[in-house]
This record gives structure tokens, sequence and C-alpha cells, in this order.
């Protein structure tokens, strides 16, 4: 199944056709196996969890656990963007 | 106590230092401008007459090294919302002003003639001088002239052409550390009521001697080394963490992901293009064109979140472009693009207008067919009437929702007739039951603080659910108490995950006036300023049917996640129960 992931900050680094006069967001579109969680396409990615602050699954604020479905948009965030009015959003896990 | 009572009288022009009366001796900042506004003005006053009054109050322990604490209040009851205000800003002015040993300044009356006056508050003693060669021209310009006329070592407040016109979205600017008119007391037109006293500018000389006194300095500086070090260790406060290496607009994307980020007057939540005018794009831009990046708004910052953002070239400095700044003349008028928003922000301090309001105005005038969305060149041309103080120009800067009326708008997102900020309530409702019930009108801030689980509450809350009423009650507490002690509301993160900040800020506070307070008995005092606030509100007319949302949200679905504001009214409410 596929999925789109959307890298913030300097994550954008890590997708491969990230061009620097175009955006400041990185963007990949990724094949991936059935029931795989946000931690799976974030090792595929060689992201590592302490790397990232922020994880939007489909817009809603989630943990890593969080399985991911066919078509979805996963974004990540940097540490260096911590910045949620963390009372105002869980993550959905 | 050294500190004095200022109070400046504008009918006769005198000026006369006052001992601080003992029911205000432990008030800063908020608190304080709030408490005199209870006492001294009618709730039924015209903000614009002679019976409104202007305070200004720097916080508890500002003036002091303690890191973080260059804050001041302006108060008194508001052209906008007809309310309580209290607008607050980061700025060198506050330390000055708090050092020459003015714990408020309290200005009331009105001139005989129709005059403004310049109030310096020098070394050698206080005086009046005529600013008729001020009048019609932008502040930027004005601070230099200001800066020549009174020479260096001053810090200056100030209102613009927008209060000349006595606009209720007239704020009340300030100088930065470079001396420039871009840090604000924006909400609310407290601008028109300073220039409705025909004061133009308070120039204030750094004193000789300073006035801060620290009964205890041992628990001060233990509480000031711990708030430093929570602040520095903390993710997002510290060296190279989000606040210090993008600003605020480090939000764009964020609450753009979230789909919280109103576009085009609050009809959808997000949009691709808000990238073009986000913090990591700026903070690219900044470098590139040999702006600054990070820079302190006030002298005591160590987090940094500030900037200075320039043209192309690296001329013409505006100052910072605030996450709510951007927003507002950016996205939520279909604007992304940075230069024209740096245009638009530059305009905003020039005038002396809130860019809050300011935006969600041009916003309101595209939705009402005055120009299209996305005409950034056109939203520029609809502050030159402002300049030329053309009867539009008139309408729009008296704010959102009179322009709205004028326009025949139905989707006007103000609560108690101020616009909102960068939140669409409808997917953060926690945001929302803030906005509907804080004494000041639609109010990121008020509700934007700190620990949660100190006060008993549940450190994450699902931005869907809607029992929000506890959350928000809490959260405008303990911002009510950071506004009164004088530290900027961002250290709210640290002292909330780290329990040595939070006890810093109680030690300093204790230290300043050798008090023993606990730390729930400063957030008692966040309560109880909120109380005097909804009190002298209830005295001007508004109940709890004034605490809502505008109709539309609770009935238009915002994209992309196609939800309404459902907070149940008595949810709302619930807010001002004990």
């Amino acid at each position: 199944m596929k999925v789109d992931v959307v890298l913030y900050g300097k994550l954008r680094e890590r997708a491969e056709s990230f061009d620097d006069t175009t955006g400041s967001i990185g963007s990949v579109k990724m094949n991936i196996e059935e029931e795989s969680s946000i931690a799976d396409v974030m090792a595929r990615l060689d992201i590592l969890e302490n790397e990232v602050s922020h994880i939007f699954l489909n817009r809603e604020y989630s943990a890593v656990e969080r399985k991911v479905e066919d078509g979805d948009r996963l974004a990540l965030f940097p540490r260096d963007m911590a910045l949620l009015y963390k009372w105002y959003f869980t993550r959905k896990k | 106590m050294k500190s004095k009572i200022l109070r400046v009288n504008m009918d006769e022009l005198t000026v006369e230092f006052e001992n601080v009366p003992e029911d205000y001796k432990n008030l800063g900042g908020r608190a304080l401008t709030s408490q005199i506004v209870a006492d001294e003005v009618s709730p039924k006053a015209h903000p614009l007459g002679p019976n409104n009054k202007l305070i200004f109050a720097p916080g508890i322990v500002t003036g002091t090294n303690s890191p973080n604490s260059g804050r001041i209040s302006a108060g008194g009851k508001s052209p906008l919302t007809g309310g309580i205000k209290e607008s607050n800003a980061g700025t060198p002015f506050a330390k000055t002003l708090a050092q020459k040993g003015i714990k408020a300044l309290v200005i009331e009356g009105e001139p005989k003639k129709d005059k403004f006056y310049i109030l310096k508050l020098g070394k050698d003693g206080e005086q009046f001088v005529e600013a008729d060669d001020y009048v019609g021209k932008g502040l930027y310009k004005a601070y230099e002239d200001l800066h020549e006329e009174f020479g260096e070592g001053i810090e200056i407040t100030g209102v613009g052409i927008a209060a000349e016109l006595r606009a209720a979205n007239a704020g009340i600017s300030y100088t930065d550390p470079e001396g420039m008119s871009s840090r604000y007391s924006g909400r609310g037109g407290l601008g028109a009521v300073m220039a409705s006293k025909g004061l133009k500018f308070i120039v204030v000389e750094e004193p000789e001697e300073n006035m801060i006194e620290i009964k205890d300095k041992e628990t001060f500086d233990k509480g000031r080394k711990k708030l430093a070090n929570a602040l520095m260790e903390h993710d997002v406060t510290k060296k190279d963490g989000a606040l210090n290496t993008y600003g605020t607009s480090v939000l764009v994307n964020i609450i753009n992901e979230s789909g919280g980020l109103p576009q085009r007057n609050f009809s959808e939540g997000s949009d691709d293009r808000s990238d073009m005018v986000s913090g990591e794009r700026k903070a690219e831009e900044i470098k590139k064109r040999g702006g600054v990046r990070p820079h302190k708004c006030s002298p005591s910052c160590i987090i940094q979140c500030s900037e200075i953002w320039t043209k192309e070239d690296g001329s013409d400095p505006v100052g910072v472009l605030e996450y709510e700044s951007v927003w507002s003349l950016g996205p939520n008028c279909g604007i992304y693009d940075l230069d024209i928003i740096g245009e638009l922000n530059r305009a905003c301090n020039d005038l002396g207008l809130d860019t809050i309001e300011a935006g969600n105005t041009i916003a309101v005038a595209m939705e009402g067919g005055l120009l299209d969305f996305g005409d950034g060149e056109g939203a520029l041309k609809l502050m030159d009437e402002i300049y030329n103080k053309t009867p539009l120009g008139r309408i729009l800067a008296n704010g959102a929702e009179f322009t709205g009326r004028a326009f025949g708008v139905d989707r006007v997102p103000t609560v108690k007739g101020q616009s909102m900020p960068a939140y669409d309530p409808r997917p953060i409702k926690g945001i929302g039951v803030t906005y509907a019930t804080t004494p000041m009108g639609a109010d990121h801030t008020a509700g934007y603080a700190i620990a949660p689980e100190i006060m008993g509450v549940g450190g994450e809350a699902d931005p869907f659910d809607t029992k929000k009423g506890e959350l928000s009650k809490n959260l405008q507490r303990a911002t009510a108490a950071i506004d009164s002690a004088g530290y900027c509301l961002f250290i709210a993160f640290a002292i909330m995950d780290i329990d040595e900040g939070m006890e810093g800020v109680v030690d300093t506070v204790n230290g300043v006036l050798g008090t023993d307070y606990s730390i729930e008995d400063v957030m008692d005092f966040g309560k109880e300023g909120l109380k005097v606030e909804r009190e002298f509100n209830e005295k001007a007319g508004f109940s709890k049917e004034d605490d809502r949302l505008p109709e539309f949200m609770k009935e238009e679905k915002l994209p992309p996640h196609n939800v309404v504001f459902d907070v149940p009214d008595e949810e709302i409410d619930s807010v001002w129960e004990d």
C-alpha cells in the first residue's frame, strides 16, 4: 500500500527528491507493507523516534504505534520544531 | 517601598507621585492595571471620554535581571470590546519604567485644547512637550526623530495615525532594543484611549539610580537561576530550540498540518501554500538577507524568539514578523508572500495598528467584496487609506467587526468585538472556550499557558473533545498570574515540564516582594485578577450570552476535519464556576 510522508524542517533532507530551491518541505511517496505502524515507516526512512517532535497522521496528532493505511498522509516534525500546546493535543494511538 | 504610582493629569498637564496603597503593594502587571481600572473607571464610561483612564504597569519582577522579565501591561476600558482590557508587551521600555521606580502610570482626563503632547520622564524631572510636529507622521520616522530630539538612552511608548483617528484598532507601540516602533500592546484599541487623552508619546530616560527593591536577594537569586536553568534545558525554549531557531512562526506549518490554520477568513483549516510563509522559510530568508535571527525583544530575554525582518536587499528593517501577524496578514487573506506580509506588518507598526485585528479586517473586507482574497497589492493600498485618513481608512482602522458591518459580511470571526488569532476553534476546541470566555475578547494569550499538571489538570487533551471548561479555566488563571508577575508567557513551556522552573518563578516573586507565597498562592492571584475583570465587564453590560463564538462557527464545517464548534454552552459557562 502507498503512503505520503511529509517531512518538515531538517527532516526534509531525508527525502531523496528534495529540491532546496522549490520548497522547504520534503515529501516521499512510499510503498509499505500492510499493518505497518508509523514507527515502521520512520524506520524505513532511518528516522529515530527521538529525532521527531510532532507526528500527524491524516492531520491528527498521533503516537508512533498508530497503524498506517493505504493513501494516508503522515507528517513528521523534527525535534527543534517542538512547539505545541500539548494540553490542546493528545496523541491518538 | 521606593516605587511610586505616577498620576498624569491631562486636564491640567500635571504629574504627581503617589505612595503605593497597601492593597496594591503585592500587585504588578495585569493584576495591577485591572485593579486600578476596576477601582477608578466607571464600567459605563465611554472608552474615549474623559472618564476612562489608561494605566501602564510593569510586572512584579520586571526590570530585575531575572530571565524573560521585560514585560509591561497596558490597561483601560477598551474601545474595541467595550470591556476591560489588558494588553501585554515585551520591550526595553518596561525595564526602564520599572527601574525608574514607577509601579504604575495612570493617565487621566483630557486636555482642554485639541492638542497632542509628549510626556518626558527625565532624569531631572517630568515635563510636557507639544507634539504638533509628530501628528500624521509614521511611527518609524517619529521614533527616529524623537531619538534626535531627546537624545540617546531613552525608551518610548507612543501612538500613531490610527490612534489620531481614535480608531478602535489603534494599538500602543513601544521601542524595541534598536529603538524602532515594533513592540506592541496591540490588542483592544488602547492606542485610541491614549490619543483621546491628548498623549502622543511618553519618553523615559534611563534613570541614574535603579529604584527596584529586591527584599530578599538570596531567594530571588536562587529563583532566577532555577528559572534560567529550566529555560535553557527545555526543548521549546533552549538555545537552538524551536523558538530560538524559527521564532513563533514555527507554528505556521505545525498548525497548518493540524488542520487548524484559518485560511481566507476562516473558511478552511489548511492550505499547502502556507509553507511559503512558514517559520523555516522566514529564517532562511533572514539569513540570506542579512537580517537578525535570533534576537531579543527586551534586555533580559534568554529565549530570543524575536528577529529583524528586512526587505530583500537587507534594507528597511521591520522588526519581528510574529506567527500571529504572518497568519493574519497572510494565509487568512489568501496571501502567501513573505515580502507582502512584511510590508503589511511594517504598515501596521508604522500606523500603530494591531496586526491580528488588521489582518482579520482585510480578510473581512475581502469577504465583503472590497478586494479579492490573495490580492496583496490591494491590501497594501488599504493601508494607504488609513495613512490618508480617508472615510474608508477610518472604517478599516476600526477593526473586523466594524468593517464587517460596513460591507454586510455575516462571517466575522470575533468575540466581544475582538477578532480571533491564528487557531481555528472548530478543530482546536480548548482555545475556542478561551476565546469565548476571557474578559478580553477573542485572545489566544489569555489561556495559552502553563502547567496544567501542577494545577491538577491532565497534561494532554484531545483537541476534538468538547470537555474543555476546566482546562480553559486553569489556563486562564495561570496566564493571569504570569502576566502579573511580569514574565513572558513563553516561560510556560519550561515551567510546566520542569518543576525547578516553576519554583524559580515563585522564588523570584517572593524575593522581590519579601513574601512567602506558595505556587498555589501565585495561581490564586490569577483567579482573583480574573474575577475583578469579569465583574467590570458584567457592570459594563456583558452577560454569559456574550461568551459565545460567532454563529457561523457552530454551523459551517471547517475542512479538512469538517467539524463545527460544538462545545455546549453549559460547558463554556463552567469556566466561571469555582
